[in-house]
């Protein structure tokens, strides 16, 4: 063949074109996770920095003394304890009631509901996840609590007061001072990580091959003795997984603790005490803070104590099911 | 632990020879009644009997299985119970909320704005804020979420940097609300602002926190969703669309930009949607980036379709029924449930939507 | 263009289209704009002035907003506020920080007066109390935590409920009734008081729980609470809350609600504040249930 042919243009596409940057564009937005978390790292020290040394962090643990706006010629008290109290006995409540109930649906959905009945399920389960802090703190303020309130109230000298005041259901022999309290905010906490906890521990019962079940089939187990002798043992890890991440889920709630809770600063006693937690106190008094002050500072250290309680809570759950892959894998 | 299975010849004979009800028979039943005889495994059995005491039924349900069946059952039954525990009690208080809310709910009240303080009027105001603020975060959110999927499923390999992204990923979701909030203040209001005001020298109408910062943390709260949803999209596609592609000499991202993202585009816009319904109902990230409770918003014309500034406070659904839940005297109760049934409304609208788009697309899959 | 390029057209154009739009759009159509924060004892006061004001001048813009004095001050001195509504005094080191952060001195207001009422459920059959009991009852380390030590008649633990800490209700309930130390220090509040977002808050609390005593302005009374009457010492005869009694002093919790600004207001807030302080404004506040200046 003598000479070169011609070859003929290639048509311009812009997309080819603009080949080279997008794939930088890309790479940096693959980062855009990591500078996410690290600039909320940054940005959550550098408000707090100028505080972390003067504050007595011994003080902030142990004592309930929460007065962050003394009176002029006082000093302010950032004793943070009563407000952990509250984020964990609130948690505990809500984890008492979610545990049992998320686990026995995903265990019906995932063992033993069928065709329609488990994709409706599903269905619902997905919906319920979808609905607002906000809302759910709406409905433990109007419904819930007018009806806690009504349960745990009595005459004095009564039986039931005799009852609630022994197993400190209440505080005052007449019952639970107000609706919103430590129940009723810990049970919008637990229908708040119930769906959580359904979705993962459903994975987590999906994730042990069918081999071990049709081996308990082989057996002769029957479907319920399967869950109970050879699922629940095989899944160990991942349920548990679920529940701490529903843990975490429940520390980090905000809106609906805040209006489900009373917000009373104060260790409870009783079931019905109102109480406060961390999460609620940030976001009521964030507002009201100058910017730079010291208990602004505070709040964001309150902040910091939220974030890496939540952190290791996911680690910790991480590490659990790392274990699981390994084992299932042996 | 159970105690070993017994053979035929070893079970003790069965106390209640009735066999379970069952209307083409069990076995036995059966056998018994076409008189064939039992035992081709050799052991002798007894010629059965109906309805007499002492009869040797081999496959009869001894006692123990009996209790195990109805253990079953009773677990099985206590399993849906707590099922219906969860949902019917919230049917329930939904139900209550929509029919409490009943006598205000109306195309006016979607409509109008807000009056003396929430206690009159509608709730237009909030609604158009909620879905600026969506579309706001939708627009930083979505393509640097996508990129970075991409990034993580098509580019990345095997290695720390892959591991490192996907534990900031988990971690990033599992962030509280709240603190998203705290650096949303921190980041956004107090750093990103100031150097905007100062670079374009803006002095009388300074950008202050409004729809643009409360978008950003809202967009950096739902990153890890866009992430996850958009990953498990792109995993979807087989790796032979990938193979072939390549194999007709097309680079990387024509893959992508071809085959790749058009057949995962299903699962992408489902992330889209779960954001879109996330960013409505959040409250606590929004407290101190931008929103307010009330602001005045023109009762007509194109500054009632347009009425927010990007860096001006914006009314939001979320944080009217937050204030008009228990700050406002007087509150009459049907506001505080209209508000709450219209954003219930509209987060299970949003949601049935992604459901129904998800089940509709995956059933459009060719492969 | 194939139809699915046309359609991915048509929606980025229309995307660019609504953004642009919505950028430029007029929305700040009014002439002057007033930023009200503060109180939230003052809140509805607050919007129903900024509502009347509407009328009266359709170009000025009021936004008002609550969040407690605090949150007031704080806008004050990081200057995202033009007027803080205050009910209660200014603090000095408020004072200074304004000074320091805005350079401009501020400025003062009195625009009307409140009387804080101790509100109990209905079903509390006690109908008067004194300061003394008062202090014991809400200070730390005070002896008084059940209602048959104020009253036989009534019997089960005193619920107590009141506002948040940066609220200016609270400081100035706190500097009145708490009392002093002994080493004449100002007492704070008893741990446990349930901190409650707003002044309505209180009341509508007070109105479902049985035991419950708060505090709240006159203004915010429903047909769902009652009020004591307060005396200054034990025995003598109490006073409820009104108008008459707030201005002249006889009652024993009464205040006045300010208005501060840093430095001399600009042209259109003086009108505002001047209109506040005419007839016109002082008819608002004595519709709101507040006390007018005169």
């Amino acid at each position: 063949m003598s000479g070169t042919k011609a070859t003929p243009k290639k048509a311009f596409n812009f997309f080819d074109a603009v080949e080279k940057p997008t794939e930088w564009l890309i790479r940096l937005c693959g980062w855009s996770s990591i500078i996410g978390i690290a600039a909320i790292f940054l940005f959550i020290f550098k408000e707090a920095a100028p505080m972390v040394p003067r504050l007595d962090w011994f003080h902030l643990f142990t004592s309930s003394r929460w007065i962050p706006n003394p009176a002029p010629g006082n000093e302010a008290s950032f004793g943070a304890l009563a407000l952990l109290v509250g984020t964990f006995t609130t948690t505990f409540i809500g984890l008492v009631v979610a545990v049992p109930v998320g686990l026995g649906a995903a265990i019906y959905i995932s063992e033993f509901a069928t065709g329609k009945m488990k994709e409706t399920l599903k269905i619902v389960i997905e919906l319920l996840a979808a609905i607002p802090s906000i809302v759910w703190g709406f409905i433990g303020l109007m419904v819930l609590g007018p009806l806690v309130s009504q349960i745990f109230s009595a005459e004095p000298e009564s039986v039931w007061s005799h009852i609630m005041v022994t197993l400190h259901l209440a505080s005052s022999d007449t019952g639970a001072a107000q609706g919103t309290n430590l129940l009723t905010g810990g049970v919008i906490l637990a229908l708040m990580s119930v769906p959580l906890i359904v979705s993962l521990s459903e994975d987590a019962l999906r994730a042990v091959p069918d081999t071990f079940r049709e081996a308990a089939l082989a057996l002769g187990a029957n479907p319920w003795e399967t869950v109970r002798r050879v699922l629940l043992p095989a899944a160990r890890n991942g349920l548990l997984a679920a529940c701490m991440l529903g843990m975490g889920r429940a520390v980090g709630e905000t809106m609906a603790v805040l209006l489900a809770t009373g917000h009373s600063n104060r260790i409870p006693l009783a079931l019905t005490d109102p109480v406060r937690t961390l999460t609620a106190t940030i976001a009521a008094e964030m507002g009201e803070t100058v910017h730079g002050d010291d208990h602004y500072r505070v709040l964001f250290i309150l902040g910091i104590v939220l974030f890496v309680i939540t952190c290791g809570i996911n680690v910790a759950s991480d590490f659990i099911v790392k274990g699981v892959k390994k084992a299932n894998q042996a | 632990m159970n105690p070993p299975p017994q053979t035929p010849a070893q079970r003790p004979a069965p106390r209640d020879p009735a066999p379970e009800t069952d209307v083409l028979g069990t076995p036995e039943t059966r056998l018994r009644t076409a008189g064939a005889p039992l035992g081709s495994t050799g052991a002798s059995v007894p010629a059965p009997a109906a309805g007499v005491a002492g009869a040797d039924n081999p496959f009869a349900a001894t006692p123990f299985e009996r209790t195990k069946r109805r253990r079953l059952k009773w677990n099985r039954w206590m399993m849906f119970g707590f099922c219906i525990i969860l949902i019917v009690p919230l049917v329930a208080i939904l139900a209550d909320i929509f029919i409490k809310a009943a006598p205000v709910l109306s195309l006016d009240y979607l409509w109008a704005n807000p009056e003396n303080k929430g206690k009159g009027g509608g709730i237009w105001a909030p609604l158009v804020g909620t879905f600026y603020l969506v579309i706001g975060s939708l627009f930083f959110v979505a393509p640097i979420g996508i990129l970075a999927a991409i990034y993580l499923n098509e580019y990345a390999k095997e290695g720390w940097l892959n591991r490192t992204i996907g534990i900031t990923v988990t971690s990033l979701a599992g962030v509280p609300s709240i603190v998203h909030g705290l650096f949303g203040l921190g980041a956004f209001v107090l750093t990103m602002l100031p150097a905007i005001n100062g670079a374009l020298g803006l002095t009388s109408h300074k950008l202050e926190a409004g729809l643009l910062t409360a978008s950003l943390t809202i967009a950096v709260m739902n990153l890890p969703v866009v992430i996850t949803s958009t990953r498990e999209a792109l995993g979807a596609v087989p790796q032979a669309f990938r193979e072939a592609c390549w194999n007709l000499g097309a680079t990387r991202w024509q893959t992508i930009r071809t085959i790749v993202l058009p057949n995962s585009f299903s699962g992408i816009l489902t992330g889209i949607i779960l954001v879109v319904s996330r960013a409505a109902g959040e409250t606590a990230p929004i407290l101190f980036t931008g929103v307010t409770f009330f602001k005045f918003v023109a009762d007509e014309g194109l500054a009632k379709i347009f009425p927010y500034h990007p860096g001006e406070p914006f009314m939001a659904m979320s944080m009217h029924l937050n204030i008009i839940s228990n700050q406002i005297s007087r509150m009459p109760e049907n506001m505080k449930y209209g508000s709450a049934a219209v954003l219930i409304a509209l987060i299970l609208f949003i949601n049935s939507f992604a459901i129904v788009l998800r089940v509709w697309l995956r059933g459009r899959k060719r492969w | 263009m194939s139809k699915q390029n046309r359609l991915r057209r048509g929606i980025l154009l229309g995307a660019v289209i609504a953004t642009s739009t919505s950028l430029l759009a007029p929305t700040r159509t009014f002439a002057a704009e007033i930023r009200v924060k503060g109180s939230d004892t003052m809140v509805q006061l607050a919007t129903a002035w900024a509502e009347a004001y509407r009328k009266v001048k359709k170009d000025v813009l009021v936004n008002a907003n609550g969040g407690g004095t605090g949150t007031g001050m704080a806008a004050l001195q990081n200057d995202t506020t033009d007027i803080c509504n205050a009910s209660r005094e200014i603090k000095k080191e408020e004072a200074e920080k304004t000074k320091s952060h805005t350079g401009k001195e501020v400025k003062e207001f009195v625009v009307a007066y409140d009387a804080l009422a101790v509100y109990v459920n209905p079903n509390n059959p006690i109908t008067e109390i004194s300061v003394p009991e008062l202090t014991e009852i809400w200070a730390e380390g005070g002896a008084t935590t059940t209602w048959d030590q104020v009253n036989p008649a009534m019997r089960g633990k005193i619920v107590l409920v009141g506002r948040q800490n940066n609220s200016g209700t609270y400081d100035y309930f706190r500097e009145h009734i708490c009392g002093k130390t002994s080493d004449k220090k100002q007492r704070e509040f008893r741990s446990g008081i349930s901190e409650l977002n707003g002044s309505s808050e209180v009341v509508e609390n007070v109105a479902k729980t049985r035991l419950a005593m708060g505090y709240s302005g006159m203004g915010y009374k429903t047909d769902k609470v009652k009020w004591l009457k307060v005396s200054n010492k034990k025995g003598e005869h109490g006073v409820e809350p009104g108008t008459d009694v707030a201005r002249s002093g006889k009652y024993p919790i009464a205040r006045k609600l300010y208005l501060y600004t840093a430095g001399e207001p600009r042209p259109e807030v003086k009108a505002y504040i001047d209109w506040i302080l005419s007839p016109a404004g002082q008819k608002i506040v004595e519709q709101e249930g507040f006390v007018p200046l005169n």
